[in-house]
């Protein structure tokens, strides 16, 4: 009797490693490489031959260069304004005896969780010029009539720019406080250090890697933040280099479309450097204070100052978190924008526009959904096999993979729409541009990180042996995947899944290039309405997605058990 | 979960296909609303034709248009927009189909493309509005705007994404120079998109006065509103906003009908019904309070098509760095 | 069947050489101990004896069939051979009895065959009735089991266990090498395995194959093995080695005199002693003068071969170990349980078998 399983070449080529890895890489290519690159390509290319005129134009006339010193500008004041923010919060969660912390350091995070340009427009409600509720609050307060903020300002974009960030910053400080070794400052105390020369000379300095961490994460989210600039930065004047590139591509002209390029190739070097400046440098840095055992840090007690501390606390979640969503809510069931807020005034004919007549965002829910199931399935595909591939192979070239999978999660979303349209409006064969494919393709190649990086982690709890004890069981390679390694990283494609599903639903800054008439997006639905001044039905649908949005995350982070974490 | 993805993403693409296989495409910078209604009204005389429409500012479309073209077919089948210059361009380029609607007889000649390419399908005009609870005394003429008390006051709409708003450039600074735009900036003048983004900002009262369609205002006012608007000294900036059929649509008798519509006294009612808009037909009574056609095309500012078309890319130019920048 | 065969087999991983030159030729039926220190090369060979590593130089033949040579093999799903990782590899989402049918399942065996034939092979490791259980309900020798179970199941050429006792504790790892035996008896199939405990390999083997370096240093029965060591290393590796450097300064017919390298202390005599096999049989090659604990007895200080420095006596229950230095070496001599410990602070050693061999 022979025990040999029946010898069948043809599968053992099909589905053997090496025509996986082929295809991968070709698909890698195609969906990554070959965009990028021609989008590189096109900006060096001026009347068909090679030149530096658009970056030449793009450095030295001053309505391109404004953008860069906004950009920075914007940057500088976002991050300054997050430490200030992030730092305290993280130490008071981590390091003092607050009471509910847990409470607390979900109401910090919640910024985290909404969508950018749906909290832009939640204070656009609350701070217009003259008519925000904030205003209309104080003037019935102060019997003014009307108050004196106005969010269209440099200062009205960093408070929201601020507020949307600084959560980046409170998790890394938070995290680095927490993994300290507390014998580091039980040594100064034991030298005779005072509570605040603790926290300045050994504190301080021991978290700084976290901190610099955070606030590069808050300078690459800042520099690639489209929605926010969008909507109030614009009307003040204020051009950062995402919402020059939206411009440039909406005049569109090719001329238009090849300085958007040079503005997107430099954005992306300029991007793309922090973030792995982050990935390979800080974050390794950051593991170098933490120990293994487990005691934590004395926690400080708060006394006398804890009941101003909770005050501020609560103040901070009224003022920061309930007003914004209760203004949107408010305005989502006004008849008309900036009517008094009076039952008569009240309708629920914008939940009925926006749901059951108008084209847009009718479309838009059916194309955010299919749009949604479709990225999220195949990347999280995809992204297993290259994981795969990437953990569980020795062939050359992994680390190609690796760069591939990491870039266009890296560098802003709307370089990655602009390297689409560019790759494929028909230039070479292949046109997508106007239907839902292209905005597919574009966030499989966006998100794939996330199935990648989820896949690599489940991996890693599948030892190479089961694999290598199906072999000698008999089974061939795709078997194996299947039977063994498959089941035993369902949770942790499943979570992927859903890493991809949610955040694509509502997103905005790569749709907004790629959409067409036929093919909005909720996100793109959202900020038209808004652009064009339909606040009352724009707030409908906002209200409408940040449910969506927090119930989901919430249902997420249950089946899960994860912990939120840069 | 794969599978059933996999074929809930195929139908839908199959779907959208086909359904844009049978259907009429329309874009337009008709305002949304407005266009909702008017689209429900022509559906309903007109049930066997599937409309479609794309609404955005007419910047928006003619930029579509024109990526369309060097991708490889436009896909409207019939443009209605609100700038009367672009259509010459349209029709240089061979883009538009010949076709001459019963009804047009009626309309003015400076209404449409003598050679019968385009026909003007509404008037508007594009006027001064002001928020009736803020404002005593509302500014008169055009030149009012420039006065310090409405220093930070003032919004108004964007060239390069409303047709209107470009065409109303182009007359301003033919008769006023760039001089107004500038005294404009110094008074803190704030742009916004679209006109109505403008007017309701107006009617909210986030700003007292500003630039905006007259028709827009009409109808917020309707609705109770607080807006009113005055038709400036020096004349608004009337623009018959025509519509054309695309050449090369495949849709030809369909797109005939729509434009049949638009024209015919029961579109034009609908228009003026729905939209408040002032009639292209000089026969036909004007919304109430507005005034007739003939009293709007003869006080309007004079407007150089010819002028506009040729220097589009310059007055949007101009604007964004005057304005803008 | 199950006969192996590795000719000048070896591994190289990049600059750095795993395996080299590995000669052996498996007979049906034996049972093959590959033991080493770690890092010795002796995972690397069965791995690629199993088809999981493919091959630098050399060949692997099964059953007279090429399965490995370089830049070609057959694949592991299609060498018929069972294989007991070292970690038991048990799949946690599957139940003992999947665990165990997985390969039958691969077979399209039909459902009832599939049942009997599990149940057979975890009769044999002695599991039976536990099949519907989780891994995560098993212990850990009896995730061992459904291992075993699972590479018997499929009733392969030749078994092959990585290290499949080094997990357990010392009396379960007792008992599982006289089931192993058992098995082995029963079932008449040819064994590899791998391990660096020397009691292993010695209880479980018909040879040993001992590694060092990545080569097979000697291959031979536990009993050549330990009597004959050929080099030091071997020496000591299996039981324990009494070394000390010295020269040949005579040759004979059988035997090689020897001369230790010594300092006056110790007597400068010369031994007659049987040289290792294949040694360099000249004068003045220089090595090691090797005897076993067990065969050295007690003598006056100044008789004997060599003079030793009582350290201490140490009590084993069946036997008792005398500690020494000689010429600053550490010696070991075994004494019966009742013998008395020496009254000298030296004592002379007799050298009953001692045996030369290079370093």
């Amino acid at each position: 009797m022979t025990p040999d399983s029946a010898p069948r070449p043809w599968i053992d080529i099909l589905t053997g490693r090496y025509a996986l890895l082929a295809l991968s890489a070709l698909a890698l290519l195609l969906l990554i490489a070959f965009p990028l690159a021609e989008m590189l390509r096109r900006s060096f290319v001026d009347e068909g031959a090679f030149s530096l005129a658009h970056y030449v134009e793009v450095f030295t006339e001053p309505r391109n260069l404004r953008p860069f010193l906004n950009t920075a500008l914007l940057g500088a004041l976002t991050v300054a304004g997050s430490l200030a923010l992030g730092i305290p919060a993280a130490w008071l969660v981590a390091r003092t005896d607050i009471p509910t912390r847990g409470l607390v350091e979900a109401m910090f995070l919640i910024p985290y969780l909404i969508p950018p340009f749906i909290g832009a427009i939640s204070w656009i409600q609350l701070l217009s010029p003259r008519i925000g509720y904030a205003n209309k609050l104080w003037g019935w307060v102060f019997g003014t009539g009307t108050g004196p903020f106005d969010i269209y300002t440099l200062s009205g974009l960093t408070f929201v720019m601020v507020l949307h960030a600084y959560p980046f910053v409170y998790l890394t400080v938070r995290s680095a406080l927490d993994r300290m070794d507390p014998s580091l400052e039980e040594a100064a105390a034991m030298a005779g250090a005072g509570r605040f020369q603790v926290l300045r000379h050994i504190t301080l300095p021991m978290v700084l890697p976290g901190i610099a961490a955070g606030a590069l994460l808050v300078l690459v989210d800042t520099i690639a933040n489209f929605g926010i600039p969008a909507l109030i930065g614009m009307q003040a004047r204020f051009y950062v280099l995402t919402t020059q590139i939206y411009s440039y591509v909406y005049l569109g002209t090719f001329d238009g479309i090849r300085l958007a390029a040079a503005l997107s190739s430099v954005l992306m070097f300029v991007a793309g450097a922090g973030v792995l400046l982050n990935d390979f440098w800080l974050r390794r840095r950051q593991y170098t204070t933490m120990t293994g055992k487990s005691t934590r840090p004395a926690r400080v007690a708060l006394g006398r100052w804890r009941g101003p501390v909770i005050a501020l606390l609560a103040l901070y979640g009224v003022a920061v978190i309930v007003a914004p969503m209760l203004a949107v809510l408010a305005s989502a069931f006004l008849k008309a924008w900036g009517l008094p807020l009076r039952w008569e005034n009240l309708t629920f004919d914008n939940f009925n526009y926006i749901l059951f007549e108008y084209d847009l965002t009718r479309r838009a829910m059916t194309n955010s959904l299919l749009l949604a199931l479709g990225a999220a399935t195949i990347a999280t595909g995809f992204g297993a096999v290259l994981a795969y591939l990437s953990s569980r192979t020795r062939m050359k070239g992994r680390q190609i993979v690796d760069v591939l999978v990491t870039l266009p999660h890296a560098i802003p979303g709307m370089v990655v729409a602009l390297s689409m349209i560019l790759a494929w409006s028909g230039v070479y064969g292949i046109n997508l541009y106007n239907t839902i494919w292209i905005i597919l393709v574009a966030y499989i190649a966006r998100y794939v990180f996330f199935g990648f990086r989820n896949s690599v982690a489940a991996l890693a709890q599948v030892h190479p042996s089961l694999e290598e004890a199906a072999y000698m069981s008999g089974a061939n390679w795709l078997q194996s995947f299947r039977d063994v390694v498959v089941p035993l990283i369902r949770p942790g494609l499943l979570a992927g899944w859903f890493l991809i599903f949610m955040p694509t639903l509502r997103e905005l800054t790569i749709s907004i290039l790629l959409w067409g008439p036929h093919t909005p997006t909720i996100g793109v639905a959202v900020f038209e309405m808004q652009d064009a001044g339909y606040f009352t039905a724009s707030a409908a649908m906002a209200t409408i997605l940040l449910a969506v949005v927090l119930v989901g995350d919430f249902l997420l982070r249950r089946l899960t058990g994860a912990r939120l974490s840069t | 979960m794969l599978k059933t993805t996999a074929l809930a993403g195929t139908l839908a693409t199959v779907l959208a296909a086909g359904a844009q296989a049978g259907t009429l495409t329309l874009y337009t910078s008709v305002p949304t609303e407005i266009m909702n209604d008017i689209e429900t009204a022509f559906e309903a005389a007109h049930p066997e034709v599937d409309l479609e429409v794309f609404r955005s500012g007419t910047g928006n479309i003619t930029a579509k248009i024109a990526t369309e073209q060097e991708a490889g077919g436009v896909e409207a089948d019939v443009i209605w927009v609100a700038d009367f210059a672009y259509y010459e361009t349209l029709k240089e380029d061979d883009l538009l189909m010949r076709y001459v609607p019963e009804a047009a007889r009626a309309i003015p000649d400076t209404m449409k493309d003598p050679e019968g390419y385009y026909t003007g399908a509404r008037m508007i005009a594009m006027v001064m509005a002001y928020n009736t609870t803020l404002v005593e005394e509302a500014p008169q003429a055009w030149e009012d705007l420039l006065d310090a008390k409405w220093e930070d006051q003032i919004v108004m709409p964007n060239p390069i994404y409303s047709g209107a708003a470009l065409v109303t450039t182009g007359a301003l600074v033919m008769e006023k120079g760039l001089s107004f735009y500038e005294d404009l900036r110094a008074n803190g003048a704030t742009v916004v998109r679209g006109n109505s983004g403008a007017a309701r900002s107006i009617g909210a009262g986030e700003y007292p006065v500003g630039m905006t369609l007259d028709y827009i205002v009409r109808g917020l006012k309707e609705q109770g509103s607080t807006i009113d608007l005055v038709y400036p000294e020096e004349g608004s900036v009337a623009i018959p906003s025509p519509i054309g059929i695309i050449a090369g649509t495949d849709n030809e008798a369909d797109a005939k009908t729509f434009v049949d519509f638009a024209v015919s006294e029961e579109g034009q009612t609908a228009l003026r019904e729905l939209g408040s808009f002032i009639p292209v037909r000089p026969e036909m009574e004007s919304p109430a309070g507005a005034p007739s056609l003939s009293e709007v095309a003869d006080t309007a500012m004079e407007t150089d098509w010819a002028f506009i078309r040729a220097n589009t890319d310059w007055l949007r130019d101009r604007f964004t760095t005057i304005m803008l920048d | 069947m199950g006969r192996i065969e590795l000719q000048g087999l070896g591994k190289q991983y990049g600059e750095v050489t795993a395996v080299a030159d590995v000669d052996l030729s498996v007979a049906e039926g034996e049972v093959i101990a590959l033991l080493g220190p770690s890092g010795c090369g002796k995972t690397t060979t069965l791995r690629m004896i199993a088809g999981l590593e493919d091959v630098t130089t050399g060949e692997i033949a099964i059953d007279g069939e090429l399965v490995s040579r370089p830049g070609w093999r057959r694949s592991p799903d299609r060498r018929g051979l069972g294989m007991v990782f070292q970690n038991y590899a048990v799949w946690p989402h599957m139940t003992v009895e999947q665990n165990v049918g997985y390969p039958l399942k691969l077979r399209h065996e039909p459902r009832d065959a599939r049942t009997a034939r599990v149940e057979e092979a975890l009769a044999l490791v002695g599991m039976e009735g536990l099949g519907h259980r989780l891994p995560s309900q098993l212990s850990g020798g009896q995730q061992q089991r459904v291992a075993l179970a699972r590479a018997l199941v499929m009733e392969p050429r030749a078994l092959l266990l990585d290290e499949p006792l080094s997990n357990l504790d010392a009396k379960l790892r007792e008992r599982m090498r006289e089931e192993i035996l058992d098995l082995h008896r029963r079932l008449g199939l040819t064994i590899l395995h791998v391990t660096h405990d020397q009691t292993e390999a010695m209880v479980l083997s018909d040879r040993i194959v001992v590694m060092k370096e990545g080569r097979a240093v000697q291959i031979g029965t536990p009993r050549d093995i330990y009597t004959a060591p050929r080099t030091s290393f071997v020496a000591e590796f299996i039981g324990q080695a009494n070394l000390i450097p010295a020269r040949i300064s005579g040759v004979e017919s059988t035997h090689v005199v020897a001369e230790l390298q010594a300092s006056a202390e110790s007597r400068a005599r010369p031994i007659h002693c049987r040289p290792a096999e294949g040694l360099e049989r000249r004068t003045n090659v220089a090595g090691n003068l090797f005897a076993r604990p067990e065969a050295i007895s007690l003598t006056a200080p100044g008789e004997g071969d060599l003079t030793g420095e009582v350290r201490r006596l140490t009590y084993l229950g069946d036997v008792q170990e005398l500690h020494l230095t000689v010429d600053g070496r550490d010696w070991r001599v075994r004494l019966g349980h009742a013998a008395p410990p020496p009254e000298t602070p030296t004592v002379g050693l007799v050298l009953e078998d001692p045996v030369f061999m290079p370093e």
